[in-house]
């Protein structure tokens, strides 16, 4: 029964246990590596965990904790000297006994009831050097070891053993008063060279109540005060006969044992401790305690009396197991032993303690198990110190508030408040660094995971871990145990081919798993990687058939990376045999979930034979999320930044234009992609107030949340009047007609989530729901808004789930391809920009190569031009109403300047403000408003829209500048070139045409790429160079291009894609085709540079 | 704030007298025309602070949530709880009872607080048998006033979440 006294000591020693425990894990792993080679600092550093440990539990009383430490420390130094090499059984057993102290530490009221007489035979027996083979479960035999006499026959063996036939051992010896009282336990090697030093030895019996705890003292002042007197050989608490500390209302007795050796005799003993004589004890050097006389004649006064004197309460026989760990076997001399033995704290086993346990002992397994939390936290006293400093200045800054505001001083209360502030973020930074954890405690636990595993599995497993020192908040290192643990287990059961396996297939041994951890974006990514066979798509495909988990055609539609995230539907699991580590067919989705409840994701990479890659993505911390306020109806919610993409705002007049549908699925389209929307209205239905007779289903929800979405967006549209209010430049703030969609992303899912408003963008801390509403999974929670009011924060994920968003996601799929292929006009992205007030005018954005915003008073006017400063030169500028027959620009305080490259050098266009870019697909008509510097007009948004031609007003205002450029680039070229033209849409055709006839080419022109190809077979014509767009119908660009690779005639011939669209996939695409140049249409200036370029190479080769 | 006051009045008036036998102290209020009580120990606080965040998708008996002192709070309409027409707005009487139940704090939508009272034990009964339906559901004990029977509420049956 473990007395103990004092909480706080009690939980200091439980951190510092686990702590220690929890760091050697690895280091007992390093240790069986380096098998014979030890490392001495690697083995002391365990040794000296092992040894605190021990330390502690024999002071506290914890004797059953204190026996397997000391047990382990027997091996541990054997190791440490070099006698016993460290197998990987005995360090199996090592490990083991380990993870049975941690059970013990952890549960350690009823840690003295536990029965480790296991453990310390299998222990004994490593020690002997015979490690058993079963690590787990040490043979019954065990449990009976030789008497100790018998493998260590030391000549310094106790006096008398024949009389002391319980006694310790060789190498120990308990100290027991006359009155029967066990005190300590000390080695016999240290008494003996205390006595051979001429030294006396001494025992004193300090009343813990009486003699410490009402003088204030602690055990060690008492400690100090006796190194003083001499050698403080062992000292600790005696638990052993305290029967029902509760019973003895007068005077609890727990007794402090010190051991001393020193030279001075009783009376200057007395006066030291202030104890009374028949308090100290003198002992013999072979442990035999006598009351001692005031002229103790010497130390070996009554040798064999104390320990004849058998303790009445004890039990005949005191259970083995009990004694095992007083008798480990040594072979190694007492030197050694003397020096780990000395100065511990190690009070004897109780002897009613002894009685209890043989009544009540259970198997280790049956301690309840372990909670993984820790309810307290060790914190850097600098930081502790930073709080201080911060708690100060708070309270001085709430005082000068105060003062402030009763003054009614508005400039020192704004001082304050900006003070307030100020403190308030370091505050809340440094409280939540004092949250935050390496990510190593839990990567460090998983070394033990994988060799523990892989031994079983009978695989050669390496684990490397990367990234440890990356920090998470607490709460999240706590729970992303789990799921890493069942990820890594999966990696080394499922991933990681047998070994057979592996060689047949000339992969590297050992497999490796790769756990790694790094900061990216403000989010933590964690890694689980193996080096194994992968998922096979097929056999996910086979088995969520075969579960009816999806139709047949549909699974063989879907792309593999989808396929395989299918094991994270609940129950899936494609290993064939279950076993006992995983694959019991749960599990993924565990960690799916578990996951996505942290606010984290995860994704799953695969490719058969040669691994899988597991990405987590977590939040540094769960406290305190940036969040954007949103609010639908009349309520606001949060939604978290980390799911958050992009905002975007649909004018009304483009809502028919961008918002489309399938079936019942309303669709976004955004920039060539195709998101699904959810009206986060249509998924919190608003709550009606209605009563129902009771128990009777409550809400009637609808069938599709999509049924009544598109009428709401066309509803929208009628609401609209056309163009009325807009042409006041109040469209952008007109926000109950427009569209506000956050575009979300849930896993590997995006999509736009449809709310009334965007309010703001706010950290929120997050608070729990109550039971009632944990349920609904559309919610992550409740926060408290700046107003005091609570709102609820959205679970992205949960809304998908809700709205079934898979389906949708099917369809957009399903139509995605038809729609490219109705779709096959050129959309071009134009910058939509304003001059005067109601002129509007559009820049294909691809000529633009920045946007700056400028006062308008830095705009210098030298030799009648504009010039400004921008980057350390001199931009010139020009304004649209120099060329064109428009209005003069509005005087805008803040005109913006798009800035183009012009004849090798940079040229700048004021225009008063930027409206938006759009994709517009619309015709272009090029005779209504043609004139310098407009191209043509088209309609966007309804309204005429002026066409800017940048270069058309550049070369008027410079023409010199362009006649410079056309010198250096033809100048090589005597020949006229001529030039095949590919472009479907007239307007491209025209405006291409235009410029490189005037260049100085021959232009041929064709509308798609069969009409090209007929133009190129024709023997007559010579084509220098091909210019193609890449979208046309017929035959596109692409087509073209492989047409004419494919011909040996033209297999030089240099061709060159002219693109609205930009992507790197059609750009890769026009590069594998075979095409040498990717450029964008009305590029003139890069466009003539490249015809130049390609064709005077061809010269030289040809 | 004023409520708040009155209770804790009533409470210590009630402390105050000495007290011949085992005496209950409860607070009595109305739902619809129900006379409910709760047991004065389990309330932590009567509350007129009525901004309540509605939540979409929640049961029907849960009128939403409130911010309470830094602590999100769920509140119980107790009106839907009977299966009455919840009322749309509160009123001027409508009260939120913050009770502990399960380690987690809740407020209970209430028409109006009307008294807090001693009632001895031997006044307080089991529910006879043949109050069906709400009552004897949500019920734990009657207690026999001077003009009018009031329901003694058994919380943890109403705050059940499983089944509702």
């Amino acid at each position: 029964m473990a007395i103990i006294e004092d909480q706080e000591l009690l939980q200091m020693f439980l951190e510092e246990s686990r702590e220690h425990l929890d760091g050697i894990e690895s280091d007992f792993l390093k240790i069986e590596e380096m098998g014979e080679e030890i490392d001495s600092d690697l083995v002391n550093n365990v040794f000296r965990a092992i040894h605190s440990v021990k330390g502690g539990a024999g002071f506290l009383g914890l004797e059953t904790i204190k026996n397997l430490a000391h047990s382990m420390e027997n091996v541990l130094n054997l190791i440490r000297n070099g006698e016993l090499v460290p197998t990987p059984e005995i360090v199996s057993v090592l490990l083991s006994s380990l993870d049975l102290l941690k059970e013990l530490v952890q549960d350690y009221e009823s840690s003295n009831d536990v029965d480790i007489g296991d453990h310390l035979a299998a222990l004994e027996k490593a020690a002997a050097g015979e490690a058993s083979a079963s690590q787990e479960a040490p043979s019954a035999e065990a449990e009976s070891p030789d008497p100790p006499s018998q493998e260590s026959p030391s000549p310094e063996e106790g006096p008398n053993p024949s009389t002391e036939p319980l006694k310790a051992g060789d190498e120990e010896t308990t100290l027991v008063l006359p009155g029967g009282k066990e005190a300590l336990v000390v080695s016999t090697a240290a008494l003996r060279s205390a006595v051979e030093q001429g030294k006396r030895l001494y025992l004193c019996e300090f009343d813990w109540e009486g003699d410490l705890d009402r003088k204030g003292k602690t055990p060690q002042d008492l400690l100090e005060v006796s190194a003083k007197a001499g050698e403080v050989l062992s000292s600790g608490v005696s638990c052993a006969d305290i029967p029902g500390l509760e019973d003895q209302v007068g005077g609890p007795k727990v007794p402090f044992f010190i051991l001393l050796a020193c030279g001075e005799d009783v009376s200057s003993l007395k006066e030291t401790f202030g104890l009374p004589e028949e308090k100290i004890f003198t002992v013999t050097p072979e442990g035999a305690v006598s009351p001692c006389e005031p002229a103790a004649s010497g130390p070996a006064e009554e040798p064999a009396k104390a320990k004849v004197e058998e303790p009445p309460e004890k039990p005949a026989k005191a259970p083995e197991s009990n004694r095992i760990p007083e008798v480990p076997p040594k072979p190694t001399p007492p030197k050694d032993q003397k020096s780990s033995e000395k100065k511990q704290a190690s009070p004897p086993p109780s002897s009613q303690g002894a009685k209890k346990k043989s009544e009540t002992k259970k198997p280790p397994s049956k301690l309840k198990s372990l909670s993984p939390h820790n309810n307290t936290l060790r914190v850097h006293v600098d930081l502790l110190d930073k709080l201080m400093n911060l708690a100060g200045e708070l309270v001085l800054t709430r005082n000068q508030l105060l003062q402030n505001f009763l003054n009614e001083d508005e400039v020192a209360l704004g001082n304050a408040v900006q003070r307030v502030d100020l403190i308030t973020s370091e505050l809340q930074e440094a409280i939540m660094s004092t949250r935050m954890q390496p990510v190593g405690i839990v990567f460090n636990k998983f070394q033990r995971v994988v060799h523990d595993l892989s031994k079983s599995l009978g695989k050669q497993v390496k684990l490397v871990t990367h990234g440890e020192d990356v920090e998470l908040d607490k709460t999240i290192i706590e729970a992303i145990g789990d799921p890493l643990t069942h990820l890594v287990r999966n990696a080394v059961d499922h991933g990681i081919e047998p070994t057979e396996v592996r060689e047949q297939a000339g992969k590297p041994l050992p497999a490796l798993v790769k756990l790694s951890a790094k900061h990216q974006a403000g989010q933590v990514v964690i890694q689980v990687e193996d080096d194994g066979r992968g998922i096979d798509p097929e056999k996910v495909r086979a088995k969520a058939w075969e579960m009816k988990l999806e139709d047949k055609e549909k699974l063989d539609a879907m792309p593999d990376n989808e396929v395989i995230r299918f094991i994270f539907k609940p129950g899936f699991s494609t290993a064939q045999t279950v076993t006992d580590v995983s694959g019991r067919g749960v599990g993924m989705d565990v960690v799916f979930s578990n996951l996505s409840k942290l606010g984290g994701s995860i994704d799953l990479h695969s490719k058969v034979g040669e691994g899988t890659r597991i990405t987590i993505k977590l939040p540094l911390t769960l406290a305190i999320i940036p969040s954007l306020i949103v609010k639908v109806g009349s309520s606001r919610y949060a939604i978290p930044q980390v799911g958050l993409v992009e905002l975007v705002r649909i004018p009304p007049a483009q809502i028919k234009e961008r918002i489309g549908r399938i079936d019942d699925a309303a669709l976004l389209r955004l920039r060539g992609e195709i998101l699904p929307l959810i009206r986060v209205a249509d998924i919190l239905e608003t709550k009606t107030m209605v009563s129902l007779p009771h128990g009777e289903e409550i809400v009637e929800r609808r069938k599709t949340l999509f049924d009544r979405r598109t009428p709401n967006f066309h509803e929208e549209e009628r609401r609209d009047p056309p163009g009325e209010d807009r042409r006041k430049g109040e469209r952008r703030k007109d926000s109950g007609k427009a569209c506000n969609i956050a575009i979300v992303n849930a896993g590997e899912l995006h999509f736009g989530l449809v709310v009334d408003e965007l309010l703001d963008s706010e950290e929120i801390v997050v608070k729990p729901l109550g039971r009632h509403l944990r349920g609904i999974n559309t919610y992550a929670g409740a926060t408290i808004l700046g107003d005091g009011k609570a709102a609820l924060i959205l679970d992205v994920g949960g809304i998908a789930n809700a709205a079934n968003l898979k389906a949708v996601k099917d369809k957009v799929r399903e139509r995605a391809l038809d729609n490219k292929i109705s779709n096959i006009q050129d959309a071009q992205s134009f910058l939509l920009v304003k001059n005067a007030e109601d002129e509007h005018f559009a820049v294909p954005l691809g000529l633009i190569s920045r946007l700056e915003k400028i006062h308008k008073d830095q705009i210098e006017r030298t030799s009648g031009k504009q010039t400004i400063m921008y980057q350390g030169g001199t931009l010139v500028l020009c304004s649209i109403e120099e060329v064109a027959n428009v209005k003069p620009r509005a005087d805008v305080d803040h005109p913006y300047v798009l800035i183009f490259p012009f004849a090798g050098k940079e040229l700048g266009i004021l225009v008063s403000e930027i409206l938006d870019v759009v994709e517009c697909a619309n015709d272009i008509d090029e005779e209504s408003f043609r004139q310098p510097g407009i191209l043509g007009s088209t309609i966007i948004d309804d309204k005429t829209t002026l066409l800017l031609d940048l270069y058309g007003i550049a070369s008027n205002l410079f023409p010199e500048w362009v006649e410079e450029k056309t010198q250096t680039q033809r100048g090589g070229q005597t020949e006229t070139a001529t030039l095949l033209l590919v472009e479907d849409s007239k307007f491209f055709l025209n405006q291409v045409k235009g410029f490189t006839k005037d260049a100085g080419y021959e232009v041929k022109t064709a509308l798609d790429g069969v009409q090209a190809l007929e133009i190129l077979n024709d023997p007559e014509t010579r084509i220098d160079l091909v210019l193609t767009d890449i979208e046309m119908p017929n035959m596109d660009g692409i087509e073209l291009a492989r047409r004419i690779r494919g011909h040996s005639r033209y297999s030089r011939l240099p061709i060159i894609a002219l693109t609205s669209v930009a992507s790197e996939e059609t750009k890769s695409l026009a590069m594998e085709a075979g095409m040498d140049e990717y450029l964008i249409k009305l590029d003139r200036d890069n466009v003539l540079e490249r015809i130049a370029y390609h064709l005077s190479g061809r010269s030289r080769q040809g | 704030m004023m409520e708040e006051s009155k209770a804790i009045d009533l409470v210590q008036r009630g402390n105050g007298q000495r007290e011949p036998e085992e005496i209950l102290e409860l607070a009595v209020f109305k739902v619809g025309e129900i006379i409910c009580a709760v047991e004065i120990t389990e309330i932590q606080e009567i509350n007129r602070n009525l901004d309540i965040t509605p939540v979409d998708n929640a049961p029907e008996h849960i009128r939403g949530m409130m911010n309470l002192r830094g602590n999100i709070i769920t509140v119980v309409d107790m009106r839907a709880m009977f299966s009455m027409k919840v009322k749309e707005k509160p009123d001027n009487d409508t009260r939120i009872l913050v009770v502990e139940s399960e380690g987690e704090l809740i407020g209970l939508f209430v028409d109006k607080m009307l008294d807090v009272i001693q009632a001895p034990k031997k006044d307080i009964e089991p529910p006879p048998s043949n109050i069906q339906g709400v009552a004897g559901r949500f019920f734990s004990n009657i207690y026999k006033m001077e003009d009018a029977l009031a329901g003694v509420l058994d919380l943890k049956e109403i705050l059940k979440t499983n089944e509702r």
